[in-house]
């Protein structure tokens, strides 16, 4: 049995965790003569309090710069193993305290897509009261009877613009993008463009050229693995009127109306009375699809 | 202790029931149903389908798939039910060695009773699951007009399921069983029984000091459930094919989607007023074009549609009730059996011809299944007096000269009984006479059941009518029937037990008792092995995502690499464990695949 032995660097108040060193060499068939815990750099730990302090500064005026931060400030903290650098305790519990600092305001502080944003719904309209322009003609003596209304935004070339938006998206490839602009449209109004938007989604993302690719047994995929084993159970997640937009055939129907979430894998298999392969690449496709899960 | 399970072995659905505690309960099965499919079925790998899984893929899998076999039990092969299920059946009959009937499964031809035995074994299997010891007693109920071969072939079905069947009692006996439970009633009753494939009606009477006697009994062996799931198949099919031109008759996956829909909204309509028939995809068109289909099926169109199949229910009533002279004002209470006693049509059909609503108080899918139970309980209970009277399902007689036959038990009798009649010699000088036991209500004897035959010799040669023989026929509790005849004269008597067959022999039941053992022991490995391969398997999926993060924390090192590639051969054998099928191997390596993600765990959590 080979023995692994490491020097320890001294000193390591409080005492390692006990256990998990011997997990290790139960579990790897190894006899270890020291105890296990995280190893990382000597470098870091003092550093990692002003990381969260700077953190703190830095967020929200300007999100290059935390994104330029965390790429540069973040590189030491996957640290290299040496066996003869190991360090206990304080230090890896200061440097796990930092990292948690520094992860909180990185949520507050999550930047918003401005393409997105610049989508969210709209404000009503404002209703603004326009008067004669006081230079382009004398002072009447009485205003206008009725004030003359302008409309802030064309709501329809609005919509129209978000559907290019949308397309534009669709053809780049951005379909969470693209989705996300879809239904906004569909918050906004019930004109059925966000469903002629979710069929052009829809056939984009799963071309029909797709399926017969996907129905190949020849190809080297796991489908076992990919469904999470035979053992597996699946449960159709998408609504019925998705799966209508999305460019299925009757074989695929009938699979989806199979699943339950109570049979597994090998039960469909056994009742879906198609080709073993040729039913697991469909449940494989239908899971990429996110039909199911 | 040691329990009796009660199993109402239907025609196309089966309930099993335990008293616990003094308790009725009826187990569900793994699915968490109540009520499992009466269907089997063989895959193309050979595997043996059982219920839900088997009724799930019954039309695509039409010729393997064996459903109803409760009409085949016990049937002669040119028995004419036989040739009614000839006309319709999917699944391929043949005769077998001793004019009984045999259905070819893939390879290889199985016993009806081996088939139901297959029902048995799974209902079994579920309350041991649930009881989580073994069961080996059981009360199986049967239609009260089942013959003596019928109750004979599901008590064999019972035997090869690893089953000792103490009792076979009659459905519509367990069914007020389970309602007289708890009360002392003296009440004329009648049970409406609508299942999934067969109607009954009977009318029983109950007393306080716990006697239970079926006083008439009739029905329809090719009336249920499924014809009216057709009605629906039929309307869906129809407007499909006005709208789209596609008839969905012609592809088998869309006709297993409609039969399951069908069924679905007849269910849904019990509860609502409409109901919406969905199948996306249901077909590829010619134009290879998805095609959807989507109906609203209302209450009162699928009233209109099944109408005829209620009135058909109404008529057998009528009749059954005219032929045993019983009024209805006569019945005190109505019970209804079976879960399509719940759509509203039906029961608003059954409350207006008898003049009061049914029984609510038990549930109709497990009435019958309860009422078994809970006479297995009374059989096995020191001190119970519970007294359960069967009565004959059919008429016995024997065939005379010119061909007739002379009943002595009439139908509907409470056994056990004993019936003597004096008959003569037909002809001068006539030493023996023949004596052929028949089953059956029709005068000529043909058109009844030959129970068995013997001949009683020795006689005085005399005039023709001048010798008395006296026949006896004797019913033990046990519906055993005995026959003697004795010659007044001598003294000379011969007599025969009408020993009821399933059609089988007893070394084939010996052979099939056994196959029978060993398919529930390798069905024992084969799910231990499967629990195992899918807690293995599990584990392999986490560790495996579990490999990145370690490999961040310990991977630059010897040691972690090491340790790393351990786990992967930790991962290997456990596969290779899966790809053998070797139980003991599996749980090494579920062991050290636990241990491995427990220390990845470790690792992880103090990054």
């Amino acid at each position: 049995m080979r023995r692994v032995v490491v020097p320890l660097a001294p000193p390591a108040p409080p005492p390692p965790p006990a256990g998990a060193s011997q997990d290790v060499a139960d579990a790897f068939g190894l006899d270890l003569d020291f105890d296990f815990a995280l190893p990382i750099e000597q470098s870091i730990p003092p550093q990692a309090p002003s990381m969260t302090d700077e953190r703190v500064r830095l967020e929200r005026p300007d999100p290059e710069v935390d994104l330029a931060f965390e790429s540069s400030q973040l590189k030491p903290i996957e640290p290299i193993i040496d066996e003869a650098a190991f360090e206990f305790g304080d230090a890896t519990e200061v440097w796990d305290g930092a990292a948690l600092d520094f992860s909180a305001p990185q949520d507050d502080s999550i930047d918003i897509d401005p393409m997105l944003e610049a989508e969210l719904p709209l404000p009503p309209p404002v209703l603004v009261p326009t008067y004669a322009p006081t230079t382009a003609a004398p002072m009447s003596s009485h205003p206008p009877a009725t004030p003359s209304l302008r409309p802030s935004v064309d709501v329809h070339a609005r919509r129209q613009q978000r559907a290019d938006r949308a397309r534009a998206l669709i053809a780049e490839g951005a379909f969470a993008d693209a989705l996300d602009l879809i239904e906004l449209l569909r918050a906004s109004s019930s004109d059925g463009l966000a469903d002629q938007l979710e069929a052009e989604w829809a056939r984009a993302q799963y071309p029909s050229q797709e399926a017969p690719r996907l129905l190949s047994a020849e190809a080297p995929v796991d489908y076992e693995s990919e469904l999470g084993g035979l053992g597996a159970t699946l449960s159709v997640i998408a609504q019925s009127a998705v799966i209508r937009t999305m460019d299925l055939d009757h074989r695929a129907g009938y699979l989806l109306s199979l699943l339950d979430g109570v049979s597994t894998v090998e039960d469909i298999i056994d009742v879906a009375s198609m080709p073993r392969e040729d039913t697991l690449a469909l449940l494989v496709d239908l899971k990429q699809r996110g039909l199911v899960q | 202790m040691e329990y009796v399970i009660g199993i109402d072995l239907g025609t196309t659905n089966s309930c099993v029931a335990v008293v616990q505690n003094g308790v009725p309960t009826v187990l569900p099965n793994r699915q968490g149903y109540k009520t499992t499919p009466s269907m089997i079925a063989m895959t193309e790998t050979k595997k043996r389908l059982v219920g839900h899984l088997a009724k799930r893929q019954s039309i695509t899998n039409a010729e393997f798939t064996v459903y109803a076999a409760k009409r085949l039990i016990g049937r002669k092969w040119n028995s004419e039910p036989i040739k009614q299920v000839l006309k319709s059946a999917s699944f391929k009959l043949v005769e077998g060695p001793h004019q009984d009937v045999r259905i070819e499964l893939r390879d290889r031809s199985y016993a009806v009773p081996e088939i139901s035995a297959m029902v048995l074994s799974e209902m079994k299997a579920i309350a041991e699951e649930y009881l989580g010891q073994e069961v080996h007693k059981a009360v199986i109920t049967v239609p009260a007009y089942f013959n003596d071969n019928q109750r004979q072939a599901t008590k064999d079905a019972g035997m090869i399921a690893g089953l000792e069947v103490i009792r076979i009692i009659n459905e519509p006996t367990a069914a007020a069983l389970a309602y007289g439970f708890g009360r002392r009633l003296d009440k004329q009753v009648a049970v409406y029984d609508l299942g999934g494939g067969t109607f009954d009606i009977s009318v029983l009477e109950m007393s306080s000091d716990g006697v239970f006697k079926v006083i008439s009994t009739a029905g329809d062996t090719f009336l249920g459930g499924e014809d009216w799931d057709t009605r629906i198949i039929d309307w869906l099919v129809d407007g499909f094919k006005s709208e789209h031109g596609v008839d969905l008759r012609g592809d088998r996956m869309a006709l297993q989607r409609l039969k399951d829909a069908a069924e679905k909204a007849k269910i849904e309509l019990s509860q609502q007023r409409e109901t919406e028939v969905n199948l996306p995809f249901i077909i590829t068109s010619g134009r290879n074009e998805a095609l959807h289909l989507q109906r609203v099926l209302t209450r009162a169109e699928f009233e209109q549609l099944t109408g005829d199949l209620v009135q058909r229910t109404v008529d057998i009533m009528d009749q059954t009730l005219d032929d045993a002279g019983i009024g209805r004002d006569e019945i005190e209470d109505v019970v209804l059996v079976g879960g399509m006693t719940r759509v509203p049509s039906i029961e608003r059909a059954v409350a207006q011809f008898f003049g009061r609503e049914p029984s609510k108080g038990v549930h109709p899918d497990e009435v019958v299944a309860l009422g078994a139970a809970i006479q297995g309980a009374a059989l096995v209970e020191q001190g119970n007096k519970m007294i359960l009277l069967d009565v004959t399902p059919h008429t016995l007689g024997v065939m005379v000269a010119g061909g007739a036959t002379e009943p002595l038990i009439p139908q509907n009798t409470t056994v056990p009984t004993a019936r003597t009649r004096t008959f003569t010699t037909s002809r001068d000088n006539q030493t023996a006479v023949k004596i052929l036991v028949m089953q059956g209500e029709h005068e000529r004897g043909a058109d009844n059941e030959l129970l068995g035959e013997f001949i009683l010799d020795g006689l005085r040669r005399a005039p023709a009518g001048s010798i008395e023989i006296d026949v006896t026929f004797d019913i033990n509790a046990d519906g055993i029937v005995s026959v003697r005849a004795k010659d007044l004269e001598t003294g000379r008597d011969q007599s025969i037990t009408v020993a009821a067959t399933s059609g089988l022999t007893k070394d084939e039941i010996r052979s099939m008792v056994e196959e029978g053992k060993r398919f529930a022991v390798d069905r024992k490995a084969g799910e231990e092995f499967e629990a195992k391969r899918q807690e293995v398997e599990g584990l392999i999926h986490e560790v495996e995502k579990m490999f990145v993060p370690v490999e961040k924390v310990v991977g630059s090192s010897d040691f972690g690499r090491d340790a790393l590639e351990r786990a992967r051969g930790v991962i290997e054998r456990a596969r290779q464990a899966v790809s053998k099928k070797d139980v003991m191997l599996l749980k090494e390596q579920s062991d050290a695949l636990s241990r491995t993600l427990r220390v990845f765990k470790g690792v992880v959590a103090r990054t």
